[in-house]
């Protein structure tokens, strides 16, 4: 039995003359959490459409635990980039509706409901009209419907667009539980902040095309690596230092020192270079290494940033 | 299945839950009583009219003795319905035999008063009798509709007389009648029997009573469909239903729900109409109540109401996904009506042959136009009154079902594609896209 959640072999998708997403592969293993990180219009939610079998790939193969059609809908919980529910209802209608369309009893639904509700702080309003509770209160009503029928597999479509920090942080811990649970989850976002801090693995995509996946760790390491160095060195001595890329002058400090910002070669190691600084007697006052963030990798790999760009400034 | 079952059940309880869902179910049993009820109720809470009629006869046959009489048996065999009162009054001062009928009818208007209220001028001319009948406001036509009859039979007399003919002769002349009947060998057994021609003519009847309830259940559920398209897409709903079922258990859970809707109403339309009608019975002459029970008993036979059922059904559920479908790359309700314009033009096609149908159900027009699957709900139940080929009935089945399995396929391909695709309106082209599966 495969450990796979979902796999995904050379697929495109068209729409026109216009290629939404193209060539993409990837995989996600069960029980984890896999973030689906590209900028607007990057392709992810035509993929995500596609995972789920709404639109059919142009080219290419989609396997959703184990399966390759749309058997499995019953198996999968998503929630939408577009979210929206049924206006008139009430939060526990709309859940044991939805919840029936993926097979759960009325009853079970029901008390599933009301427990989800209850914890979500839904409790006084479960029962009122949801045209009459705020845009996070439906939100969290989108989500209990979301996972209602505890699936195997969640797919969250910007899941945090329009929640406030507080609510921002109970999605975060949902998604956290539901991955101790065993279940899978795929998220696509934006906003990196929230993958560095829930994902072992990423995907990575930009104009349809897959740019990375892989780790946390690799995402980072694909984008520069930086040492700032302060002292009354030039720029060629800065330059002949082990693994320095390129460096950008920051200004004057105290002194008569200037401020000179490095970036680091790949495969190159910033204490390395530092080393070298001191056997070589450099007047070095103040250093500061900076290990990348998730976002700088984003930045770099979805081609906001080219590396080496300061060598030439 | 049960998903389709979910999916209708919402669609009928979202809607039964709305104010205009029970208005639209009182305000047409309203609209019926009112009509039926209001004239009888404001005519028996009115006063009495007082019918006072003088005569005046310038005829010089000395019609005023017979005319006073005839009053006066009206006014006294007076029928139990009937709450106005006839009654003779004197003749007005100014009139007299003598006058000329110019004269008289220069000085009857200023004559007509409450105790006065009609004035019966007779006079002859050329062996003709005429009757004219002044009235004040509110009583005309009282008189004649009363007394009409009477004054015929003084002419007829009077020509009779004229000829030499003994009155009691001219009046069996007068009322003799042959008895015409119009008969078929499905009638002639019974030709006495009004039962029986009843039943001759019922499937006639029938067949139009459901070619219109066709229409009228398409066109009533069009704009529900369609509005309730609109309000999922809108709302954001439809790309979670997309993701829990399949587009042919939405579409066909939708119709389904909204069919639940028109049939809930009409159930109870058609309870009201029963209760009525037993309380019409409780009121009738037994013999007529007897006669109208064998009148509809054996009316239709069970499988000419499964053929009827069947294309009301096929019909339903074909025009009702391609509603839903088209709804889906409505936007609001103004997309939607600009839609409908021409779909209307289609459903006004069998709407205007209906009536041709039901009087002429087999002429070439209507046997070509009910061969058509877009009319064939409505003009195949008039053609089933009469003995139809079985293979006009397969052959028309059969292309509605071909019809309904490809609205449901390409109609579910574009309610997906129209419901995930926001800006995209519908085209030709989109149509046509979705039709060759290059979405």
């Amino acid at each position: 039995m495969s450990d796979l959640a979902l796999s995904l072999k050379g697929v495109s998708k068209s729409f026109g003359d216009f290629q939404a997403v193209r060539d993409l592969s990837f995989e996600v293993k069960k029980g984890t959490i896999c973030g689906f990180l590209g900028p607007n219009g990057a392709g992810k939610t035509s993929t995500v459409r596609m995972i789920l079998g709404l639109s059919a790939p142009s080219a290419g193969e989609i396997t959703v635990l184990g399966s390759t059609g749309q058997k499995v809908l019953d198996r999968i919980g998503f929630m939408p980039e577009e979210r929206g529910l049924y206006r008139k209802m009430t939060p526990v209608d709309v859940i044991v509706f939805l919840a029936g369309l993926k097979g759960v009893k009325a009853s079970v639904a029901r008390a599933r409901a009301r427990t989800m509700l209850e914890a979500q702080g839904l409790g006084p309003f479960m029962n009122k009209p949801i045209k009459t509770l705020s845009k996070g209160m439906s939100q969290k009503v989108q989500l209990i419907a979301c996972l209602i029928h505890e699936p195997e597999l969640v797919i969250l479509d910007e899941p945090f667009g329009g929640l406030d920090p507080v609510n921002q942080q109970g999605l975060e811990s949902v998604i956290r539980d539901l991955a101790d649970r065993g279940a899978t989850v795929l998220f696509s976002t934006h906003v990196m902040q929230h993958a560095e801090r829930l994902c072992e693995n990423v995907v990575m995509l930009t104009k349809g095309r897959k740019v990375f996946e892989g780790t946390l760790k690799a995402a980072r390491a694909r984008a520069p690596r930086f040492l700032d160095l302060e002292g009354a060195v030039t720029r060629e001595d800065v330059m002949a230092l082990p693994g320095i890329k390129s460096t950008l002058d920051k200004g004057a400090a105290e002194d008569g020192a200037t401020l000179w910002h490095c970036e680091i070669q790949e495969g190159g190691n910033a204490h390395e270079a530092l080393k070298a600084a001191f056997v070589k007697g450099l007047d070095i006052r103040r250093f500061d290494t900076h290990e990348p963030s998730l976002h700088e990798a984003f930045i770099v790999l979805t081609g906001g940033l080219e590396t080496g760009a300061y060598e030439h400034v | 299945m049960y998903k389709t079952f979910l999916i209708a059940r919402r669609e009928y309880l979202a809607f039964v839950r709305t104010v205009g869902f029970w208005l639209s179910l009182f305000t047409l049993p309203l609209f019926i009583f009112g009509v039926g009820a209001v004239p009888v109720f404001l005519e028996h809470t009115a006063p009495p009219k007082v019918l006072n009629v003088a005569v005046l006869d310038l005829s010089g046959e000395h019609l005023d003795g017979a005319l006073a009489g005839l009053i006066r048996s009206h006014a006294a065999a007076k029928d139990k319905d009937d709450r106005d009162q006839l009654r003779l009054a004197p003749l007005p001062a100014g009139l007299n035999p003598a006058m000329s009928v110019a004269a008289a009818e220069a000085k009857i208007p200023g004559l007509l008063n409450a105790g006065t209220s009609n004035i019966l001028l007779v006079y002859d001319e050329g062996g003709v009798l005429h009757f004219h009948i002044w009235s004040i406001a509110g009583q005309r036509h009282a008189v004649q509709d009363r007394i009409g009859d009477d004054l015929d039979t003084l002419q007829f007399d009077k020509v009779a007389t004229a000829h030499g003919i003994d009155p009691a002769v001219a009046q069996s002349l007068h009322d003799a009648h042959a008895d015409t009947l119009s008969l078929t060998p499905a009638s002639g057994s019974g030709k006495n029997d009004l039962a029986a021609r009843l039943r001759e003519d019922a499937p006639r009847f029938v067949g139009i009573a459901m070619g219109y309830a066709a229409w009228m259940a398409i066109f009533s559920s069009s704009m529900i469909l369609m509005g309730s398209v609109i309000e999922e897409k809108s709302s954001k709903v439809l790309e979670v239903l997309l993701a829990s079922a399949s587009t042919e258990s939405l579409l066909i859970g939708k119709v389904l729900g909204v069919a639940m809707v028109t049939l809930s109403v009409w159930t109870i339309w058609g309870a009201a109409a029963f209760a009525a009608f037993l309380f019409g019975a409780s009121v009738m002459p037994h013999d007529t109540v007897l006669a109208i029970t064998a009148a509809v008993q054996g009316v239709l036979t069970p499988g000419h109401v499964a053929l009827l059922l069947l294309y009301f059904v096929c019909g339903y559920m074909m025009f009702g996904v391609t509603f839903a479908a088209i709804g889906s790359f409505c936007e609001t309700p103004k997309d939607a009506q600009a839609i409908m314009g021409p779909m209307m033009i289609i459903l006004m096609i069998p709407m205007l042959s209906m009536q041709a149908a039901f009087v002429s159900p087999d002429i070439p027009f209507i046997r070509y136009l009910s061969y058509v699957p877009l009319f064939s709900p409505f003009l195949m139940p008039l053609r089933l009154a009469q003995p139809l080929p079985w293979w006009e009935i397969a052959g028309t089945l059969l292309g509605m079902g071909v019809i309904g399995f490809l609205m449901v396929s390409i109609g579910g391909k574009a309610f997906k594609q129209g419901a995930l695709s926001g800006a995209n309106k519908l085209t030709w082209g989109t149509l046509f896209k979705v039709a060759t599966n290059r979405v």
